[in-house]
């Protein structure tokens, strides 16, 4: 298949539709970077594969227009095809689910959906079997199918420096056919490491088996020994055993019935509880003795208080009565003779003033009757009136007032002491009123306290409550006998227990038995089974083996093939001056596939597998270039029979430049080309040198001369055949 | 002109013929000249032989200036072919280590004429390697291609069973196997089943 033109609409930078020409054996597209010669071939890419090759977004940067490219091709057979593939869903905004449909036009025919990827399908691959229909079903099958007709800038050179030797393999196997190998090895190696721990995980649950097992019969031994044992005993000492704790307990209460049906383990439960119930008992019977001990010390002792009648004490209060009437009458004759010292003390006062004015006004003359006076023994007079009336006019006043006020204190002497001894009488009565109801209260609780004990003794002894009860300290002792008898009944008990357990260990050997019989079928069957999927497990790791080799040896004939045309175009373009030779070399290591391209030194017997480091830039580019040829003309992968080379000249120097171009125009022959450049001077080069070289050839020069949002503006032109191509030969 | 040296001439013009080149002149004059001149629709193509890589360092410009003559003064106009002219410079002596610089100049010098060395080291028998094989991978860019026969995709699980051996499986086990997984089933138990059954 080869292509006659495409037409790109809405497709990533392109939004206008515009046509190439396409339909010559050489087609150049000359532009400058960023005018859209890569768009073009991604758009080819996608047209046939439906998968944008570098895993963008095909639809226009601009607007919401229809995406579409339009791919006429001519098929193997001449028959004239178109494939237009078409965004179905352009608004979606997930890029994961953006979906494309194709259509095929081929004759009047028009194939859509599945039918027209089965038809590019069988256009596409190049396959020598008869199974022509496999459908590119994966993003890995795309992607080789792309890369078998499209060399995309730096993807090869990625293939050569960073990919892992692993992925080489891969992505060579991919290219070759052997994908369905290399996924089947994939799938198988998974497939037995699955296996591999499903066996482990079953050959743990034998052995958990066979333990089971062996637990079993350990069981088996411990219980064929206590039969041993039991069978030694008689049962007459079990019966005699039974009779004495029957004896024991019926002096506990037990009733009929229990007496006839207890078991002798049930018999060992009554007496267990029965220690139980008459421990807890001969303590609360302890606390309860204590109790009464103390209340009996107390009624013991008489009644420390003397008693107080009760007309001493109206006496008492009649006593301070009279008391406080006489109080009431000392007060109020000392407020009299406080009146009457105020009274007397203000008559002085004025006597005195009266005095002192006659003073101030003496004369020789009486003011009142006029007759003479001797002013000096008037005043002598006048200054002793003063001082007789303050001393005369006071003293019978304040005597009384002392007086009043020493009885009044006297009588609140004696009636302080009459109510203090009031008040002691009555303490004492209420003491004594206190000690009598203690003691009434004690004499009750005592005969409370009695009564429970009997209450316990009775529930302990289990004797008549009518009969008279004992002691509480005579009963504790017969609850402590009653609980040793029964604890040595007890521990003779154990003694007893391997002949008790005849029948039941007897029957749980028969059902061990039955239980190591079904083990050991379980295991049987499970040790088969394991032993089978080991083996088949051991045959599927020599299998994972034998399709490793064959993987690798399918590939290495494969490689074995296009190796003189891989000799023949590394030395074409001979990138190296020492490192003149070239293999692709795969080994297995560590289960892997691996492949490295080696560079040769036959001279110096020196291999370089990392071409990487041995090649400068333009080297390295030179043999991408070299690989992707050997592999689209060694391999033919695909039935295209296009190479699209995105502007393969990056960093060649001219002399791999030159043998780059001269490599072309051998491949001319077996190829249409549709070649990119950014170089002016490179398209002019090929032009020149891969013209046509009679009437029947064409080479088209397609000129991207601007860009605008729009896409590009084209130039096609035709470089046209020598018309007499063999000129010195012929002179 | 020794034995080597013609031995090596006849080939390179073997070469030539063979990948279509029509001979125009032909001149065996060991002078250092240019020994011939072939012509194909595409290119020119002249060669000189020298019997050392001395001869060939100090020659090697005017076997050049003499092709370029050559076809300069071609009575027809010959176009664009008259930029895609191709000088074999060739010696059955092996280089020595301070010749390869030079060498390597010459072999870099695209200027007027594009030129292929052909030395000692390339023709010298290795192995099983003839004179022509190294003859022929000098001048790779000159020869057509030869496409391998029967290439394409096979389908490599087809006859998986009767290319791997594994002992305790038939080829129909591997068969199954494949059959499996084309199917989607489980690939060891179809094993498993196979060979139980066949130890059953």
């Amino acid at each position: 298949m080869r292509f006659r033109r495409v037409t790109i609409s809405g497709f990533a930078g392109v939004a206008r539709s515009v046509t190439v020409d396409l339909d010559a054996q050489v087609v150049v597209i000359l532009g400058s970077n960023g005018f859209g010669k890569s768009t073009i071939c991604d758009a080819i890419a996608w047209a046939i594969t439906g998968a944008h090759p570098r895993g963008a977004d095909p639809r226009s940067w601009y607007g919401s227009g229809e995406t579409f490219v339009e791919l006429e091709v001519v098929t193997p057979s001449s028959e004239a095809a178109t494939i237009r593939r078409i965004v179905s869903n352009p608004g979606e905004e997930s890029l994961k689910r953006l979906k494309t449909s194709v259509i095929v036009r081929h004759f009047q025919e028009q194939l859509r959906g599945i039918e027209a990827d089965r038809w590019l399908s069988r256009w596409l691959q190049n396959s020598t079997t008869d199974e022509l229909d496999t459908e590119l079903d994966s993003e890995s099958a795309i992607a080789g199918q792309t890369d078998s007709f499209y060399l995309q800038q730096d993807s090869l050179r990625a293939f050569l420096a960073t990919r892992s030797d692993d992925e080489r393999f891969a992505a060579l196997s991919q290219m070759v056919g052997a994908r369905a190998l290399s996924d089947l090895v994939s799938a198988f190696d998974s497939a037995t490491r699955a296996w591999t721990k499903s066996v482990g995980q079953e050959s743990s649950d034998v052995d958990r088996l066979r333990a089971d097992v062996d637990a079993v019969r350990v069981d088996i031994s411990a219980a064929e020994r206590r039969l041993e044992s039991a069978r030694a005993f008689g049962s007459s000492t079990v019966e005699a055993w039974t009779n004495r704790v029957l004896a024991h307990v019926s002096t506990s209460g037990f009733d009929e019935s229990t007496r006839v049906a207890a078991s002798p383990s049930e018999l060992v439960r009554l007496m267990e509880q029965g220690i139980a119930a008459r421990d807890a008992m001969r303590r609360h019977l302890g606390r309860l003795q204590k109790q009464a001990s103390i209340i009996e010390s107390r009624l013991s002792s008489p009644l420390q208080n003397e008693s107080v009648s009760e007309a001493d004490l109206l006496e008492l209060e009649r006593n301070i009565q009279g008391l406080e009437t006489l109080r009431l009458q000392a007060t109020a004759a000392v407020e009299e003779a406080r009146r009457q010292l105020q009274t007397a003390q203000t008559r002085v006062e004025e006597l005195r003033a009266l005095a002192e004015l006659a003073l101030r006004h003496v004369s020789d003359t009486c003011p009142t009757c006029g007759q003479d006076v001797d002013p000096e023994e008037l005043t002598a007079r006048l200054n002793g009136s003063i001082d007789s009336a303050t001393a005369m006019g006071l003293v019978g006043e304040g005597e009384r007032l002392a007086q009043a006020n020493l009885t009044r204190d006297s009588v609140l002497t004696a009636t302080r002491a009459a109510t203090a001894e009031l008040e002691e009488a009555r303490a004492r009565r209420d003491a004594l009123q206190r000690a009598e109801a203690v003691r009434t209260s004690d004499i009750e609780e005592l005969a409370r306290l009695k009564a429970e004990a009997g209450r316990i003794i009775h529930a302990a002894l289990a004797n008549d409550p009518q009969e008279t009860q004992p002691e509480p300290s005579d009963a504790v002792v017969t609850i402590d006998d009653w609980i040793a008898t029964a604890s040595d009944l007890l521990s003779e008990f154990r003694t007893l227990e391997p002949a008790l357990a005849l029948a039941s260990t007897e029957s749980r050997m028969a059902h061990l038995r039955e239980e190591e019989s079904r083990r050991r079928a379980e295991y049987a069957r499970a040790r088969d089974a394991l032993d089978a999927r080991q083996r088949t497990q051991a045959l599927a790791e020599s299998l994972l083996r034998g399709l490793r080799r064959d993987s690798e040896d399918f590939l290495n004939e494969r490689l074995r093939a296009i190796q003189p045309i891989l000799d023949q175009l590394y030395a074409a373009i001979d990138p190296h001056p020492t490192l003149r030779g070239m293999s692709l070399e795969t080994r297995n290591w560590y289960g892997k596939n691996r492949l490295s391209p080696v560079l040769i030194d036959s001279a110096a017997d020196v291999k370089v597998d990392d071409p990487g480091r041995a090649l400068s830039t333009s080297q390295a580019n030179a043999l991408a270039v070299t690989l992707f040829l050997a592999f689209n003309l060694g391999l033919q992968p695909t039935r295209v029979s296009t190479v699209v080379l995105d502007d393969p000249l990056q960093n060649l120097d001219d002399v791999h430049l030159l043998g780059l171009v001269d490599l072309l125009r051998r491949v001319q022959s077996h190829r249409q080309i549709i070649v990119t450049t950014h170089d002016a001077t490179f398209a002019d080069l090929l032009a020149r040198k891969m013209r046509p070289t009679d009437e029947g050839e064409r080479l088209n020069l397609v000129r991207l001369e601007t860009w605008d949002r729009e896409g590009p503006r084209i130039v096609n032109e035709q470089v046209q055949a020598d018309p007499i191509p063999m000129k010195l030969a012929a002179g | 002109m020794d034995e080597a040296t013609v031995a090596l001439s006849r080939e390179i013009e073997s070469f030539l013929e063979s990948t279509g080149s029509h001979p125009v002149r032909r001149a065996r004059t060991g002078d250092g000249s240019l020994q011939g001149l072939f012509e194909d629709p595409l290119t020119v193509v002249g060669y000189v032989v020298y019997q050392s890589v001395g001869e060939l360092l100090s020659s090697w410009m005017d076997a050049q200036d003499q092709m370029a003559t050559a076809i300069s003064r071609s009575e027809f106009d010959l176009g664009a072919k008259a930029w895609d002219g191709y000088l074999i410079l060739a010696t059955p002596e092996r280089a020595a280590s301070d010749q390869s610089a030079e060498l390597t100049a010459i072999r870099s010098n695209t200027r007027r004429l594009r030129k292929l060395l052909i030395l000692g080291e390339d023709v010298q028998m290795i192995g099983d390697r003839s004179l022509a094989t190294g003859v022929a991978r000098s001048l790779a860019s000159l020869a057509p291609l030869e496409l391998p026969f029967g290439t394409g995709i096979a389908d490599p699980l087809a006859s998986l069973g009767s290319r791997v051996q594994v002992p305790g499986l038939s080829a129909a086990d591997v068969d199954a196997v494949v059959g499996a997984y084309r199917e989607s089933r489980p690939l060891i138990q179809v094993l498993h089943d196979r060979t139980s059954e066949s130890k059953g």
